[in-house]
């Protein structure tokens, strides 16, 4: 992968990260109510480990 | 009292036919030989009082020829003029570390190297 | 608990750090596996968790919102802008010097140093109240432990006279002291205090962690059970559900987690590659979750405990264990909170003293006698010195800060206010990096109104309760109820206006020439980053011996030696010892100053022994095309290398076939010269004879005259035939092509040589092929060829019986010509020598009468020529024949 595209990548990722963490899409998991642990926690756990893995494949891919 | 002899050896016949009458007039007794078993021959048969020899010769070369002479007890006391193309200061010094007594350039002077003959025979 | 426990355990942790940060300086291993280590890298980003997370995050918590999430949720968000942002930025820094925030924002704005007062001096504003929430936390933490369950005040002095947070800070100045000015004293980074802060970074996890899992499985049965707990309406995004402040609560701490002078201290400026950068996106993310994995259920059962109570939120993470009585747990608690503030206290301490000392106490006393006098021949020592009164300062004002304002407050609200004062900067540094038209007079006006702002809507309400605050409803009560609204607006309002004034003022006004300089640089770092330390934007006069005493005077004398030897060597810069300095060299001393002592105090000593000229912009131009040709230059010369390696090969092959043939020229001349000695001799001889003797026979005389009359010929003979080789060999002859009949030439030849053959008796016989073409050659030479030949042919035959042999025959498009003889043949192995010149056999000249040893080579140079080729065989009459042939054609030629 060339640097550029390399670039490109981590800003998509940031900015998709920041869509997701924000209004609609937490009003939305906020209203959700699924069991005992607030739904919303588990959400943003996800959306923070997707984060993770991307930066975690982008650095393998780039070796 | 007889007439000394000497010995000239070359291949080049324009040579030996000046040599051979240098030597004729001044009163020595000339033998030729073309090249160095030649040389070697008629040195032990007649017992020359000197050889003229030349260095760059087929076969045998002169040096290889003095050497024999001078290492056989028959003929070591024979005198050695060498005279040679060869000028070089290294050619020069093998000549005189193989037992020759004098070691002349060609082209040579006809009046020098009788002189020398006669110097070595004194 | 007792007090004195407690400060054992302390002093014991602190002692611990000392020791770590002491191991890892000492050992060259370690140093470069602390320095070189991604997850080091990772953990030291983890500085950005302090005190206000491992208290506060819970103590936030405990109103059923997840706001504190955002404080995290921002640096997630930006994680994968670590890649964009700081990977620029560390190459900037690297390439000019640069080792603080004022520093980078000044070096990219007009190296202007009212530039790097200023950002020193607000930043300084902006994270001393921050480190004083640091002394807070741990004050309030040893609070809680010493005064529990006792009714009485508390008593937070050791043997009633010491104050504890004294004492803690007193000790971080000391660690502070001790290894943060590594760096100044040898080369190396400040590894012993990164390798402390990651350390301290585990160990904050890590409690945290234990404390989650004592929480949930220990005092509760599962983490469920406590999830039961949380009110029927769930969690809250914030308290009043806002979107808009959750929005920008993410996007502020994402600035701040990439701006905050601590942040870009162990991001940027400890950084040894930028691999480290890549690996640190994901793992920072994952260090994250697990610090908030367990505050919710804390912060809930916090509530279920102390609800009503009136106890400080803030302290759950304490009270818990202290409650249930386990005492060790609230100690490891201690540490773990311990542990959070002190690492930021340590990094931000060490960031705001090393710009404070940098812009502002080093460039104001630099040039005083009265210190030049005090560190006579121990200049180097003035940065330390400075550096330790500023870590001093620092501290010293973060401790009165604490004693007279922080102490009212919540740990959260006042790292927000920071983080706003921070965020100031972002635009300045962002558009510095992204935007060339981005000038220092835009960056001025913007930081100082967004300072403005934050100032008066945030710090002097917090401070003074109300103020001008009050006319837009920001009075005290309403900023503690509702500081997460406010921090939003005040963040949105003073970064509007920040960023308008930055951009405003850039459109309007213009950029100095270095200006645009500097811009150029910082925008396309990653085109110069290669050349950009040997491009100069100075253009004055400088000696060697003044530039070399004043880094001797920083670096020691032969650290200063060595750094101008390798940047001479590396850039092929002439040094003359006396004279004028390149200009390169000027830049990169300023450039290693600058890393020690802030670039302003660099500009400062530069100044001071270089006399400047004024730099136009032409120059500005040359020099940036100058660095893009240099990095072209560089790939070309790789390549270019590598030719030139090949080219040096073939010249040494070729270099060793001259040798050769200048041994065979010389060889050559000697044989030739040797040659000529022999019928000089008999020449001279015979005519002294002649001359000396007047009674020589006639007979004699004759036999003489024409001895020297023949040896004369062979003389001319051979002169000519040297000449006549030499000029073929250096193309000075060129064949002189006709059409000719093959077989009339033969006859030719035959017929001058009849003569000869009737003397020696020689049988000669002549088998022509009549259907032979006519063909292209230069007939002279092919004669001479010929005639060569058949002398050759006469001399080797038979003395006796002589018989010689002529055929002419067609082979394809080739004339065929042979000569036969039956002499003696030529000796086996010796077919191919005896056409070389002067062929001698086993090392000794063929004798004479043969003729001069030339004629051979000459023939086969002809025929050469002729794109013929000539060779030797056994002939059928036992004695040699030789072969030639010609082509019907000749092409290099034109025919005449």
């Amino acid at each position: 992968m060339n640097k550029k595209k390399q670039q490109s990548f981590y800003v998509f990722i940031g900015f998709l990260a920041l869509i997701l963490v924000n209004y609609p899409v937490v009003y939305h998991m906020q209203q959700v109510r699924t069991g005992k642990i607030p739904f919303i926690l588990g959400y943003l756990l996800v959306i923070a480990l997707l984060v993770s893995l991307a930066g975690f494949i982008l650095e393998k891919r780039n070796k | 009292m007889s007439e000394k002899k000497i010995l000239i050896v070359d291949d080049e016949p324009s040579i030996v036919l000046s040599l051979d009458y240098l030597m004729r007039k001044n009163g020595f007794r000339p033998f030729i030989a073309r090249d160095g078993e030649e040389a070697l021959a008629i040195a032990g048969k007649e017992l020359p009082a000197l050889v003229i020899l030349d260095v760059m010769m087929p076969g045998m070369d002169g040096y290889e020829v003095c050497e024999k002479l001078k290492s056989d007890p028959l003929t070591s006391s024979i005198k050695i003029i060498f005279l040679s193309a060869k000028s070089g200061k290294e050619a020069i010094e093998k000549g005189m570390s193989v037992g020759a007594d004098k070691y002349l350039t060609k082209p040579f002077n006809t009046r020098q190297i009788m002189q020398e003959v006669v110097n070595l025979l004194q | 608990m007792v007090g004195g426990f407690i400060i054992v355990s302390l002093i014991l942790y602190l002692a611990l750090l000392f020791w770590i940060a002491y191991k890892i300086d000492l050992s060259k291993k370690w140093r470069k596996r602390v320095s070189g280590s991604p997850v080091i890298y990772a953990l030291t980003l983890a500085v950005y968790c302090s005190a206000w997370t491992f208290f506060g995050s819970v103590g936030a918590a405990s109103t059923y919102s997840i706001e504190f999430l955002t404080i995290y949720l921002g640096p997630v968000v930006a994680m994968p802008l670590l890649w964009i942002v700081y990977r620029k930025i560390i190459r900037i820094s690297k390439a000019q010097g640069i080792s603080s925030i004022p520093d980078f924002i000044s070096t990219r704005y007009n190296k202007n140093s009212t530039l790097n007062k200023l950002v020193t001096i607000l930043l300084a504003i902006g994270i001393i109240p921050y480190i004083a929430l640091q002394i807070t936390g741990i004050e309030r933490g040893l609070e809680t432990c010493i005064s529990w369950g006792d009714k009485s005040p508390s008593d937070l002095t050791l043997f009633g006279f010491f104050d504890m947070a004294l004492l803690v800070t007193v000790g971080l100045g000391l660690f502070l002291i001790a290894f943060s000015t590594r760096q100044l004293q040898d080369n190396s980074r400040n590894t012993g205090l990164i390798g402390a802060i990651a350390f301290e970074s585990v160990v904050k996890l890590v409690v945290f962690i234990v404390f989650g899992i004592y929480v949930c499985y220990y005092i509760f049965s599962s983490q469920s059970e406590i999830y039961q707990l949380i009110p029927e309406e769930g969690l809250k995004l914030n308290t009043t559900n806002n979107y808009s402040q959750w929005f920008g609560m993410i996007v502020l701490s994402g600035l701040a987690f990439l701006f905050l002078p601590r942040q870009f201290e162990v991001g940027v400026f400890s950084v040894s590659n930028e691999n480290q950068l890549k690996k640190a996106a994901w793992m920072f993310p994952l260090y994250l979750v697990l610090i908030n994995l367990f505050v919710i259920p804390i912060a809930v059962a916090g509530n279920h405990f102390f609800s009503g109570s009136g106890m400080d939120e803030d302290t759950y993470m304490l009270a818990l264990p202290l409650h249930h009585e386990h005492t060790w747990m609230a100690l490891l608690v201690l540490l773990g909170g311990f542990s959070a503030a002190s690492g930021m206290i340590i990094v931000a301490t060490h960031a705001i003293s090393k710009m404070f000392a940098n812009s502002i106490l080093i460039p104001s006393f630099i040039d005083r006698p009265f210190i030049l006098r005090r560190f006579r021949g121990r200049h180097h020592k003035i940065p330390v010195f400075f550096r330790r009164i500023s870590i001093f300062i620092v501290l010293l004002m973060a401790y009165f800060y604490y004693k007279l304002v922080a102490i009212e407050y919540s740990l959260i609200s006042i790292g927000l206010v920071s983080f706003i004062a921070v965020s100031q900067f972002a635009p300045a540094i962002l558009g510095g990096i992204f935007w060339k038209h981005g000038n220092g007079k835009g960056a001025f006006a913007g930081i100082i109104g967004g300072y403005i702002i934050w100032f008066l809507f945030l710090v002097i309400p917090t401070l003074f309760g109300g103020g001008i605050g009050e006319h837009i409803g920001f009075d005290a009560a309403t900023i503690e109820n509702n500081h997460g609204a406010i921090i939003t607006t005040v963040f949105f309002w003073s970064m509007f206006v920040n960023v308008t004034l930055y951009i405003f003022i850039s459109l309007v006004t213009k950029q100095s020439v270095l200006e645009r300089n500097q811009a150029e640089i910082f925008v396309e770092i990653y085109r110069y980053s290669e050349s950009v330390e040997s491009s100069v934007v100075w253009k004055g006069k400088a000696f060697f011996p003044d530039v070399q005493s004043l880094l001797a005077r920083f670096l020691g004398q032969q650290r200063a030696n060595y750094e101008l030897l390798a940047f001479t060597e590396k850039n092929n810069i002439k040094l003359d010892e006396d004279g004028e300095l390149d200009l390169r060299v000027v830049s990169h001393v300023e450039k290693l100053l600058s890393n020690m002592i802030g670039s302003s105090s660099a500009r400062i000593l530069v100044s001071s022994v270089a006399k400047e000229d004024k730099i136009s912009m032409e120059d500005v131009v040359d020099i940036l095309e100058e660095s893009q040709k240099l990095m072209e230059l560089n790939k070309e010369l790789n390549q270019t290398s590598r030719e030139l390696k090949r080219l040096s090969e073939a010249l040494k092959s070729t270099n060793q076939k001259l040798k050769k043939n200048d041994l065979l020229k010389d060889e050559f001349l000697y044989t030739v010269t040797h040659e000529l000695r022999t019928p000089l001799t008999s020449i001279k001889a015979l005519s002294e004879l002649l001359a000396d003797d007047d009674g020589m026979p006639d007979e004699t005389r004759k036999e003489f005259l024409e001895t020297i009359l023949k040896e004369t010929n062979r003389m001319t003979r051979l002169i000519s035939q040297v000449l006549d080789l030499e000029n073929f060999e250096s193309g000075k002859h060129q064949l002189r092509i006709s059409h000719s009949d093959i077989n009339e030439l033969i006859v030719y030849c035959t017929n001058t040589m009849d003569e000869i053959f009737k003397k020696k008796n020689i049988n000669l016989s002549i088998s022509l092929d009549d259907t032979l073409p006519v063909i292209e050659l230069d007939y002279d030479r092919i004669t001479q060829v010929v005639i060569n030949l058949l002398t050759n042919a006469s001399v080797h035959s038979d003395s006796l019986k002589g018989k010689i042999l002529v055929e002419t025959r067609r082979h394809n498009n080739l004339v065929v010509v042979e000569i036969s003889d039956n002499g003696q043949g030529v000796a086996e192995g010796m077919e191919q020598a005896i056409f070389e010149k002067f062929f001698q056999a086993d090392g000794r000249r063929l004798k004479k009468s043969k003729g001069s040893g030339l004629g051979l080579a000459i023939s086969k140079k002809i025929i050469q020529l002729h794109e013929g080729k000539i060779w030797v065989e056994k002939s059928e009459l036992n004695g040699a024949k030789f072969i030639f042939t010609l082509p019907f054609q000749q092409n290099n030629f034109i025919v005449a």
